[in-house]
Order: structure tokens, then C-alpha cells, then sequence
């Protein structure tokens, strides 16, 4: 036999239990689930012992003849039907008050927001920042953002979908709960830190310098079926020791709400954009370039002719494959690039502008920021902005969940008022 | 000249009788026409076995594709460039994995046993001419085609855009439904943003839908108006119970499938926003509703195969059932209880903790019916004397799937083993272990145990046991691997996974293929036996009234209206070595108009 299912069978059993390694510091599965196993193995050895023993010792040796023996015994009926309703109570009970556990979070816990989108997961933190895309620390490919928690602090998560039903599943915390849209569910947990299977691993600082830290590495499945990629919805969960948390945490940097949006989408086409669409016209063979796009009328795509304004890059950011743009020498680019759903409404309008700064159909004011303009790309009157600033004074959430209702709304059109806010409890 | 050759065989009294053209059902008349407007239940039976054993060869060739893809889904095979995980690979896998639901589900096993056995053996068991509504029989089995052609449509069209699609994709394609890949549970939001090929699903297991109802009403009516003298409701056999109790839930729970259907239907192409959450609606709605009628179909599909085995299990142990009337009480609770535990599907949905509460409860209760049926087969076997003959090891062999399907349905009631174990393999191995492993058996052991009176003749009975033997390995280390899997944490409906779980995806594709090697056997040995030894009326000396007619039966079912007695009292029928079968003694057939008195 091939020595790799050797190795892959050790793998498969890290510990001496036969569940996955269990990180969770308030385990409600593994004993009963065991005290099942253990009435299930009873049960089966009990009647498959008796049906195969009835076989073989009461096995017909003649054709003829019939057997005879008690056709009931209302007695016996009874017995058998009461023993495994007595059983099936005490697992009900059992099951109910782990139940009631996983269900209830604690008061102190430590709050994140979750996204599910086809296909990847956005996490969301009290401070605002979200968890940014990065490699699987396995096998080094692209993997969408992680969720990085404590150990020995309750963690509440909110969830909520952009698109269809997802469902979150950490194997090693037992926990598990559907993300339905149109609804937040919540689930919790609390993590162990194990020395032992930990990973030292080095993150960059906000400063410019390196920390280490160590953390366990677990995998973070979605169970509910959503479509092409289901299978390729992972990520990972990182559980550090809590002050290798606290680096990680500081090492988060916050965009800087007032930076001006021409320079913010100018840092994210260079850090996720730059690689294909250039911004003088090179490599317009194979992937569009922004040089001189943005403005353009008529431009060809594969839903017909469309102006390239702001719905349509927004269009072309959240949905790329609505409209796949026209080469100039006819086709289309073909459908290569992936959706960006974990920009936020922010990030997508930084980038818009940014496009303007490179056409020379258009013009960008370099010193716009967020919440200046109307969805017609006005300047907003004085009176407005003076709103949104007094609002943002007052008492405001601190996690502030700027990309949320905007990414059901495929054109943009959110309600101005409301970005006004969003944008003031950023700059809180 | 031997006795296979001759065209003789002997009656329930062991006299031989020469066999004539138009003497039985088969061939009481010629021509496609008589066949396709027949209205003899035992005809339509057969109609609905070669279509039904039709969709087990497609939806089994669909099985056999997703486990052969799962054998190279491993994430380590999977680079940028690689067939593994790109979409193509993704989509073939989603698509097959769906109509290996729907069709299993839809067109095989609701009907197996009751469109099948049922039609067939129903109405001979109720010593009867024929179910109480002969043309609605009719009508059933064309509402069942007209479904699975609008089904069958689906296929075809994922064929076509197999073959045309691409970049240049002519415009007519997009009038042709694509396949579809939304599981067969049609779960919203996803099933409402997918292409029109989700109104052609739906739209087809709607149509089906109501050929199950048709057939559980037709069952009803002829239960309660067609039975014989001397038969009560208390000496019918226990295959009547079991199939009265399924036409019941046949007739309550499709009715809201029908409506769930047309509610998704209306909400793909008219938005109406009940399920969407875009216009308001709730996508945990949607599965209330599809759970509502597809957990009792989950009874409908075991409820028969449970009525199969307490006829089996008595007649090869020679011995009178035990506990006649909890086993009709018990598939009664079953039914009953089948419609009140639908909310366990949704355990992690959100849904408040006091209704979790509630359908654990419930559906724990379900498991006392359960047990006793087979506590109540284990004291049948006690003390009997038993043949081993194959219907007897599909038997044994349901019992020990039925006890393990049963048995992890436990963690999965449970609500905090449930939470760690739903939506994995633990949960795919549990309901194949229920859904296909009992009732694929219990039907495989009634279809070897009618065979004789179905078509006259005797199958193989040493390839019958060899190809019991494969289908019951084949089966076990398909799907009893799943269940490690499962507790590994292995989500389900995955085109690819880690590393870790390539040797359970391993040892279950190996499974399946054994498993299908098994069961190519049994349709051969089917098909032998064309030319099989002729069999006697009675093989197998059981007393129920299908017995009492000679095999395979006449047109009009019995020659005498028959008498009911109780049907597992053996003793009158004596074993005749000359024939290898029961014979009567027309002196004790209270059925024989000369009868003679004889207790």
C-alpha cells in the first residue's frame, strides 16, 4: 500500500480522541456525542449479535413444517418501547442544556462582524478595520480574509450575507451557524491556546517594523451550500494568546477617513489593481487599461454599448462579469476578473475618482473626501456636510458597517443621508 | 423434456395445469396499445418498473460520476491551471450531485415500493380484480412521465450546453434550461437567482408529486372498500398497514410540495418576495415549507420498505409475526410523527432555541416506533425456522442498515451534537443509510420475493446470494466511512476538500464502484431469469391471499373470490419436494367454493 494514506491516517488522528483536536473551552459535543456512540454501539451489537445467532441456530433444516411460538407479549412490547424512551430522555436533556449554552453568549464577549459573500468571508473589528486578504498558510495560495480571535475571551460573531445562505463552521470550536440574509445571526465561542501546535509566525507592525507571534491555525468551512465555489469557501481562523492578540490588533491599520479619495484609490490600484490594469495605456492586449477610460461614451462591451461612468465601474467592481468590456479590436476581454465585495463603498469610490485622475475626459478634484459629493457627482452644499459633522459627535457605534447595505444596491444609489452619517462615525 | 421446458406449472392445490396464450396478465393481450391504456394494476405495475429501475440506472450513474470526481478532489491537486477546482469541475460536480438528488429522490425512491410492489401486490393481497380506481392508476402513472420528462428536459439541456456553450455560445442556448445546480432541496436565495432551469425542476417534481398523490388516495379508497370477506382490519397484512400509513402522508404532505413548488416558481419569474430577502421575504421560510412535506416523504420512502420486510422476515422464518399489532400501531406513530419533527433541518438556521427545544424533542419520539419494529422482527426470527434464501438475507441485511440509519439519527437529534454534525458526511451517510441503504434493500428483498408471482419464474437463487453479498459490502464501505468523515468535520456537497479527507473520499468511491458491480448483477440474474425454472404458485408458503393465485396471475387476479384468513398462519400450506413449493389442500381453502370444512 502507497505509504501516503499511511501518513495521511496519522494525520487524520492528532489526538487520542476521536474528534478533531478540541479548542473550545466550553465543549458541549464531544461527551455526549460519545455517551451516543457508546449506546449506539450497544444497541447495533445487541441486534445484529441476536439476528445473525437466530439465523444460524434456528436455521430451517426441512422445508416442510411450520414453527410455532407466542404471537405477542403485551408485557415485553412495553419493556422494549419504555427502555429506549427513557434513554432517548436523558440524551434529549443532555443535548438541550449543551444547547442552551452554545446559544447564550456570555456578556463580556468580544464582538465581530461577519460577512459571507460568493465565495469568502469579510470580518469586521470593534475598531472598524477588517481583516485583509492573505495567503493560506499551507499551501501559499490566495485566500480570502481570516479571522483572527483571542484565546480565553468569549468572541461573538454577527453574521450576515450579501448574497445567498452560507454557514459558518469551525471544526474545532464545535460550533457551527447558517448566515441567512436578510437577518444577523449570532454564535459564540471561547478558545483554548495550545502551545503545543502552535505557529510562530512574524506580522508587519503599523510602524513599518516586524512582531512575532504565535497562534493556533484552525480551518473555517462553509456548510451551507452556495453555489459554484462552495467547496473553496475556507479560510482560516487564527487564535493567538491574548497580548500576542493585542499586536495583532495594533498592527490593524485604519485608513485615515479623511485621506482624500483620488489618494486612496490611487494606494489601492497600486497594492490590487495594478497588476493587470495599467494607467498609460500598456498591456491593453490582454486586460483594459485606465488610461483615458473613464468618460469614455459608447464603449463597447458585452452587453452593448455603455458609458463609462461611475454606476458602470461600480458595476464592473461588484459584478464583472454583468458586463464584460469590448477590446478595441472587437470581442471582449473575456470574464478573468473576480468580484470585489470586501471594498468598501469608500474604497470603490476612491478608486472612481482615481480613474477620473488618470482620463483625461474627466477631471477629479484632488481634494475630495468621502461624503462631498451627491450620487450625480455634485459638490454638496454647505448646510449638508455641517449635518453630517454634528452627527458625528454625538454618541455613535464604534464599529461602523460602511460597506453593508450599499453592497446589495448594484448601482450605488444608497441613501446620501445615510453615507453622510456613515462617513462621520468613520472620522468619530 | 424437463419442467422448465414444458409449458406447465401447477396451482396453489400443486395440480398442473397447461399453460395457454392470454392465461395470464402478461400475456392476456397484445400489442403496444394494450399495454399503454391498460388498467390492470399488476400491467402498470410493471410500466412503472421499467421506468422507475430507468431513473435508478441515471441517478446511479450521476452517484458513480460525483464519487469518481471526489477521487481527484483532494486541495493538493489543485493549481491555477488545473481541471481539479476550476469551474467547469465545480459546476460539473454541483450539477451532478443535484439531479442525483432529485432523481433519486423524486422518481425512484418515493415510488419504488409503493408504484412498484404496491401496485403490484396491493390489490392481490386484498384478494381483489383491481384498485378501487383503476383509470386514476392510469393517470397517476402518466402524470409520473409527464414529470419525469419535464425532469428528463433538464438533462438534456445541460447536454446541449455541454456541447455548444463556451465564449461563441449560439443565442438559442439561452432558451434551453441549463442543468440545474441548486441541490434538490431548491434551497432559497440561490434557487431564485439560478436560470430557468429551476421552473423546469420544480414544474417536474410537482407534476410528480402528483402522481404520489393519486396513487396514496387510489391505495386508501381500496383498502377501506375492497377488502374481502373474513378479512378485518386486524388480519391484513402488515404490507397494507405500511402502505395505507404512506398514502396517508402521500395525500397530507405533497399537497404543500405542490404549493412550495409553485411559491418558488412564482418567485423566479415574478418576484413576488416571499422568499426573497431582497423584497422582504424569508429564505428560512422556504425551508419550513419544502421540510414540512419533505420530511414525512422521508416516511414515505421507509414506511413501505418497513411493511416489505414484516412480510419477509415472518414467511422465511416459517412463524407467525410477532406483535402483529404494534407493528401496525408503530407505522401509524411513524406517519404521525413524521409531520410534526421538520423543524431538525434547521437546527442552525437562526430558528429560537424553544422551537429547537420542541423538534428534538419530537423527533426523538420517532425512534420508539422504530425500535420496536425491529425488536418485534428479532422475536419473529426467535425459535422459527429460517430459510436463508435471498429476500430473507435483503431482509436481514435492512435490519442491520436500519439499525445503523436509526441509530445515528440519535446525535443528530440531539441539538449540541446536532450543531457540530449538521450539513457534514455524518448526516449524507445517515440518510443514505435510512433513505437508500434500508429501503434500496427492502426493496431489492420484495422485488426477489414477489419475482416468481410477478413474472412466473424463478430467479438464480446462488447469483441472487453472491450479489446480495456484493451490494451489502458495496453498500457499508461506501457510506460507513462517511460517517468518520463526518465526525472529521468533512462538509458536505464539496467538489474538493483538504487533504486530510482523501482516504475516506477514497474508501467510499471504491465502495460505490463494488456497490455498482453488485447491483449490475442483480439486474442480469432479473433478466436471466426470462428463462428461469417455471415457479409454482406458492415458493415460498406464505398465506397471504397473493399466494392463492397461481403465478404469474391471471387478468382478473383469482379464480374464486377469496376469503381472508389470518395471514401469517403457515400451517395449511404443505412443502411439495416434486415442485419445490406449498401446495393447499382444497379442502382447506376456504376460498374453493367446494370446500369442505376441515377444523
Amino acid at each position: 500500500m502507497d505509504t501516503t494514506y499511511l501518513n495521511l491516517l496519522a494525520e487524520v488522528q492528532p489526538q487520542s480522541t476521536w474528534f478533531p483536536i478540541d479548542a473550545s473551552a466550553s465543549n458541549q459535543v464531544d461527551s455526549l456525542a460519545y455517551f451516543i456512540l457508546v449506546i449506539c454501539g450497544i444497541f447495533l451489537v445487541f441486534n445484529a449479535g441476536l439476528m445473525v445467532f437466530f439465523a444460524m441456530r434456528y436455521r430451517q433444516q426441512k422445508k416442510e413444517g411450520v414453527a410455532v411460538g407466542a404471537t405477542h407479549n403485551t408485557a415485553l412490547e412495553v419493556t422494549w418501547s419504555v427502555i429506549p424512551a427513557f434513554i432517548l430522555a436523558i440524551i434529549f436533556i443532555w443535548g438541550f442544556r449543551g444547547f442552551l449554552h452554545q446559544s447564550t453568549p456570555p456578556e463580556n464577549s468580544y464582538d465581530i462582524m461577519v460577512t459571507g459573500y460568493k465565495w469568502g468571508w469579510d470580518f469586521t473589528y470593534p475598531n472598524g478595520a477588517n481583516s485583509k486578504a492573505e495567503t493560506d498558510p499551507e499551501s501559499g495560495k490566495a485566500m480570502a480574509p481570516a479571522l483572527h480571535v483571542p484565546a480565553y475571551q468569549p468572541v461573538r460573531l454577527t453574521l450576515q450575507s450579501n448574497d445567498v445562505l452560507h454557514s459558518v463552521f469551525i471544526k474545532q470550536l464545535r460550533v457551527k451557524k447558517d448566515v441567512v440574509p436578510g437577518r444577523f445571526n449570532q454564535m459564540w465561542f471561547e478558545a483554548h491556546y495550545d502551545e503545543a501546535t502552535a505557529e510562530k509566525t512574524t506580522i508587519p507592525t503599523k510602524e513599518g517594523g516586524t512582531v512575532t507571534v504565535s497562534r493556533n491555525v484552525y480551518d473555517l468551512f462553509c456548510t451551507e451550500y452556495c453555489g459554484q465555489n462552495h467547496s473553496m469557501m475556507l479560510t482560516k481562523v487564527y487564535v493567538y494568546q491574548p497580548e500576542d492578540y493585542e499586536k495583532w490588533y495594533a498592527s490593524m491599520t485604519l485608513v485615515d477617513p479623511t485621506t482624500p479619495l483620488v489618494k486612496l484609490g490611487e494606494t489601492i490600484w497600486s497594492t490590487q489593481c495594478k497588476s493587470c490594469h495599467s494607467i498609460d495605456g500598456s498591456g491593453a492586449a490582454n486586460f483594459p487599461s485606465w488610461q483615458n477610460l473613464y468618460g469614455t461614451t459608447g464603449h463597447a462591451t458585452s452587453a452593448g454599448p455603455v458609458d463609462v461612468d461611475d454606476a458602470y465601474i461600480y458595476e464592473s467592481i461588484r459584478n464583472p462579469s454583468a458586463k464584460l468590456a469590448g477590446k478595441a479590436g472587437g470581442g471582449t476581454y473575456g470574464n478573468n476578473m473576480a468580484a470585489f465585495p470586501n471594498l468598501t463603498d469608500r474604497e470603490v469610490r476612491g478608486i472612481i475618482e482615481f480613474m477620473k485622475s488618470v482620463s483625461d475626459k474627466a477631471k477629479a478634484d484632488e481634494g475630495l473626501t468621502y461624503g462631498d459629493l451627491n450620487l450625480d457627482g455634485t459638490l454638496k452644499g454647505e448646510s449638508e456636510g455641517e449635518e453630517g459633522g454634528e452627527a458625528g459627535e454625538g454618541d455613535t457605534p464604534e464599529t461602523p458597517e460602511a460597506d453593508i447595505p450599499e453592497a446589495d444596491t448594484p448601482d450605488g444609489q444608497a441613501d446620501p443621508e445615510g453615507q453622510t452619517n456613515q462617513a462621520a462615525n468613520a472620522a468619530d | 423434456m424437463t419442467v422448465a421446458d414444458r409449458p406447465i406449472t401447477t396451482d396453489i392445490y400443486g395440480e398442473e395445469i397447461e399453460l395457454k396464450p392470454g392465461d395470464n396478465y402478461i400475456n392476456h393481450s397484445k400489442g403496444i396499445l394494450s399495454w399503454a391504456l391498460t388498467l390492470d394494476h399488476k400491467r402498470i405495475g410493471l410500466m412503472y418498473m421499467v421506468v422507475v429501475l430507468l431513473s435508478f440506472f441515471l441517478g446511479g450513474v450521476f452517484a458513480i460520476a460525483l464519487r469518481t470526481q471526489l477521487l481527484f478532489g483532494a486541495a493538493s491537486n489543485i493549481t491555477d491551471d488545473s481541471v481539479v477546482g476550476s469551474a467547469t469541475w465545480n459546476n460539473l460536480y454541483n450539477q451532478a450531485f443535484t439531479l442525483h438528488g432529485a432523481i433519486m429522490v423524486f422518481m425512484f425512491i418515493i415510488p419504488a415500493i409503493p408504484a412498484i410492489l404496491g401496485n403490484m401486490v396491493l390489490p392481490l393481497q386484498l384478494g381483489a380484480k383491481d384498485v378501487a380506481f383503476p383509470r386514476l392508476n392510469l393517470m397517476s402513472f402518466y402524470c409520473w412521465m409527464g414529470g419525469g420528462a419535464l425532469l428528463g428536459c433538464l438533462l438534456v439541456g445541460a447536454i446541449i450546453h455541454l456541447a455548444f456553450g463556451g465564449e461563441n455560445a449560439p443565442a438559442f442556448l439561452s432558451y434551453i434550461p441549463n442543468g440545474l445546480d441548486t441541490g434538490w432541496t431548491f434551497y432559497t436565495p440561490y434557487s431564485i437567482q439560478a436560470n430557468n432551469s429551476v421552473i423546469f425542476a420544480t414544474m417536474g417534481a410537482f407534476v410528480l408529486g402528483f402522481s404520489s398523490i393519486l396513487t396514496g388516495l387510489n391505495f386508501i379508497a381500496t383498502i377501506h372498500m375492497l377488502k374481502p370477506k373474513g378479512m378485518g382490519w386486524f388480519n391484513m397484512p402488515l404490507f397494507l398497514w405500511a402502505l395505507y400509513a404512506t398514502a396517508v402522508i402521500q395525500i397530507l404532505a405533497t399537497p404543500v410540495l405542490a404549493i412550495t413548488l409553485l411559491l418558488l416558481a412564482a418567485e423566479n419569474a415574478l418576484g413576488i418576495g416571499i422568499f426573497d430577502p431582497k423584497l422582504g421575504g424569508d429564505p428560512v421560510l422556504f425551508q419550513h415549507f419544502f421540510w414540512f412535506y419533505s420530511h414525512p416523504a422521508v416516511y414515505i420512502m421507509i414506511l413501505p420498505a418497513l411493511g416489505v420486510v414484516s412480510e419477509i422476515i415472518s414467511v422465511f422464518s416459517r412463524k407467525h409475526i410477532f406483535g402483529y399489532k404494534f407493528i401496525a400501531y408503530s407505522s401509524l406513530a411513524i406517519a404521525l410523527f413524521g409531520f410534526i419533527v421538520w423543524g431538525h433541518h434547521m437546527f442552525t438556521s437562526g430558528q429560537s432555541p424553544m422551537i429547537n427545544a420542541l423538534f428534538s424533542l419530537l423527533t426523538m419520539s420517532v425512534a420508539i416506533p422504530s425500535a420496536i419494529k425491529v425488536f418485534n422482527w428479532l422475536a419473529t426470527m426467535w425459535k422459527g425456522k429460517i430459510r436463508l434464501d435471498t429476500p430473507m438475507l435483503y431482509a436481514m441485511g435492512f435490519i442491520w442498515l436500519f439499525t445503523i440509519g436509526g441509530l445515528t439519527g440519535l446525535p443528530l437529534a440531539a441539538l449540541s451534537t446536532d450543531i457540530y454534525m449538521h450539513d457534514t458526511y455524518f448526516v449524507v451517510a445517515h440518510f443514505h443509510y435510512v433513505m437508500v441503504g434500508s429501503t434500496l434493500f427492502a426493496f431489492l428483498g420484495g422485488m426477489y420475493y414477489w419475482f416468481p408471482k410477478m413474472f412466473g419464474r424463478m430467479y438464480n437463487e446462488r447469483t441472487g446470494k453472491i450479489a446480495w453479498a456484493i451490494t451489502f459490502i458495496g453498500f457499508n464501505v461506501t457510506f460507513f466511512i462517511q460517517f468518520i468523515a463526518g465526525t472529521q468535520g468533512m462538509p458536505r456537497r464539496y467538489a474538493t476538500y483538504l487533504d486530510q479527507y482523501t482516504v475516506y473520499h477514497h474508501i467510499s468511491t471504491l465502495g460505490s464502484y463494488i456497490l455498482t458491480v453488485g447491483l449490475v448483477m442483480i439486474l442480469v440474474n432479473w433478466i436471466m431469469a426470462k428463462k428461469g425454472k417455471r415457479a409454482p404458485a406458492n415458493p415460498w408458503g406464505g398465506n397471504q391471499l397473493e399466494w392463492h393465485t397461481n403465478s404469474p396471475p391471471p387478468h382478473e387476479n383469482f379464480k374464486y373470490d377469496p376469503v381472508g384468513t389470518d395471514p401469517y398462519e403457515y400451517r395449511d400450506w404443505k412443502y411439495d419436494e416434486k415442485i419445490d413449493g406449498y401446495v393447499l389442500d382444497p379442502d382447506h381453502d376456504p376460498s374453493n367454493p367446494e370446500h369442505k370444512p376441515a377444523h
